[in-house]
């Protein structure tokens, strides 16, 4: 069978238009690329209630600096840029103005047996333990943020990791390097919940 | 722990990001598949994977329940009504939808995200939309796996290389067919061997690389099929596996783009 033009699954899409090329309909791209910002925005939001609002403002920034959108990488990963920043930005200006405060989202409670559990329900298809989710988001939301938002962009439906890399604007190996250690410590805090889920 | 497992520690990094040279991730695999120790590191690693992935769903499935509900403006009245309208105006951004197109001012340029105009009949009183704002469903992927240590691969990973994709089903012989090419080639640089199991297949200790399928087409390789694959990504050949078509078509690929296809050592 030869190759033919539509075989080809490498072209990107969504890259910037050259000169002479139609103008980037911004309002059909927000819509378009928003249900993938909102999984980057849960990435990289400490908080992930504000996933939502992230969005919101790196829309209205994007819209703003389209004139400078240089066209050098898709426009997706351009979006996602700003997502990033205006979540690590976004975290760290709340923390100033409310650190003394307590997120009822982020609250748990105890059970009778005084074991934590979380307001969220359990899994639906409870094949984890909600103690383990507990852990593995204790253990993640302990992670440095260099190592955490790699991490949990890895989970992003469709992200490469060479996507990762140029949405972080780092090397690719650089971002192997810290998933690998993101997940090496996440093991290590886990280990005790490992163990009894594999002797199970 | 034996100089192996040593070895196999020390490239671990390398192995678990798709870094290791394809002679070098065979003799880990070989490694793996007689070193109980080592398997069950690479195991632990895909089981964080797992549970990363877990936690991620379910901040999604937080986040998008806290989406803001739709609220709309009373009926304007003077000062009130303007105030209600820039509140309507910052809802109505989260709800692209939620804007009529027929409506909406088509001589500027604005998007919705900024822009919204007060509805000309608004509610009189503020209402909740009843359904919840969900992203549209994503597509399926045409190829997207995932290796032992719970890294996702797309093609792009592969992308340099000749790879020869199998879907193996649970006929004996296709398996076989598979391990006898990949016995044959391993040593080509540039031609990666990826196999991978269909649905409900399981494969005991197969001596060939193997990742599982996330939920894509696998380019429409069906189970008990082949293709390859060119280095720039292009579907090059398709057949099935156990009538002897894997041989001729990656040697037809080797005299193709063995000239082309840069040595990896």
């Amino acid at each position: 069978m030869n190759p033919s033009a539509t075989d080809s699954v490498l072209n990107k899409s969504g890259w910037a238009p050259r000169a002479g090329d139609a103008p980037i309909d911004f309002d059909l791209a927000a819509r378009e690329h928003r249900p993938f910002l909102m999984q980057v925005a849960v990435a990289t939001t400490r908080n992930v209630d504000d996933a939502e609002d992230v969005v919101q403002e790196a829309l209205v920034r994007a819209y703003k600096g389209l004139p400078n959108f240089r066209g050098d990488c898709p426009l997706r990963v351009w979006l996602a840029r700003i997502v990033v920043r205006v979540s690590i930005n976004h975290h760290r200006s709340f923390v100033r103005r409310v650190k003394r405060w307590v997120l009822f989202g982020d609250l748990e409670r105890e059970d009778s047996d005084g074991r934590a559990a979380a307001f969220d329900a359990a899994d639906p298809a409870g094949k984890v333990e909600l103690e383990t989710l507990l852990d593995v988001g204790r253990g993640i939301e302990a992670l440095p943020d260099e190592f955490r938002v790699p991490l949990l962009m890895l989970a992003v439906d469709g992200l490469t990791i060479p996507e990762i890399a140029r949405i972080l604007e780092i090397p690719e190996g650089t971002v192997k390097s810290r998933i690998f250690y993101g997940r090496k410590r996440l093991k290590k805090r886990l280990m005790p919940s490992l163990a009894a889920r594999s002797e199970r | 722990m034996t100089k192996s497992c040593q070895w196999v520690e020390s490239r671990l990094e390398s192995y678990v990001s798709e870094s290791l040279s394809p002679a070098e991730r065979g003799e880990l695999d070989r490694h793996a598949a007689d070193c109980a120790a080592c398997r069950s590191e690479l195991a632990a690693f895909a089981e964080v994977d797992a549970l990363v992935a877990e936690h991620f769903r379910r901040r999604l499935s937080r986040a998008s329940r806290s989406v803001r509900p739709v609220v709309r403006p009373l009926r304007p009245v003077g000062v009130a009504a303007a105030s209600l309208a820039a509140v309507w105006i910052g809802y109505a951004a989260l709800a692209p939808d939620a804007v009529d197109p027929d409506t909406a001012d088509k001589d500027t340029a604005v998007p919705d995200v900024e822009r919204a105009k007060p509805d000309p009949d608004p509610e009189p009183a503020i209402a909740l939309s009843e359904a919840p704002l969900q992203p549209p469903p994503a597509p399926v992927a045409r190829f997207r796996v995932q290796d032992s240590a719970g890294y996702f691969h797309s093609l792009e990973d592969f992308s340099g290389s000749v790879l020869v994709l199998g879907v193996v089903d649970g006929n004996a012989a296709t398996a076989a067919a598979f391990e006898a090419s990949y016995a044959r080639y391993a040593g080509e640089s540039g031609l990666r061997f990826l196999a991978v199991p269909a649905d409900g297949v399981d494969l005991d200790a197969p001596r060939f690389p193997t990742m599982a399928n996330r939920a894509s087409t696998l380019l429409e390789t069906d189970p008990g099929e082949f293709t390859i694959i060119s280095p720039d990504g292009a579907v090059h050949a398709r057949g099935t596996l156990d009538n002897g078509d894997l041989a001729a078509a990656i040697d037809a690929s080797l005299r193709l783009w063995r000239d082309r296809v840069p040595v990896t050592r």
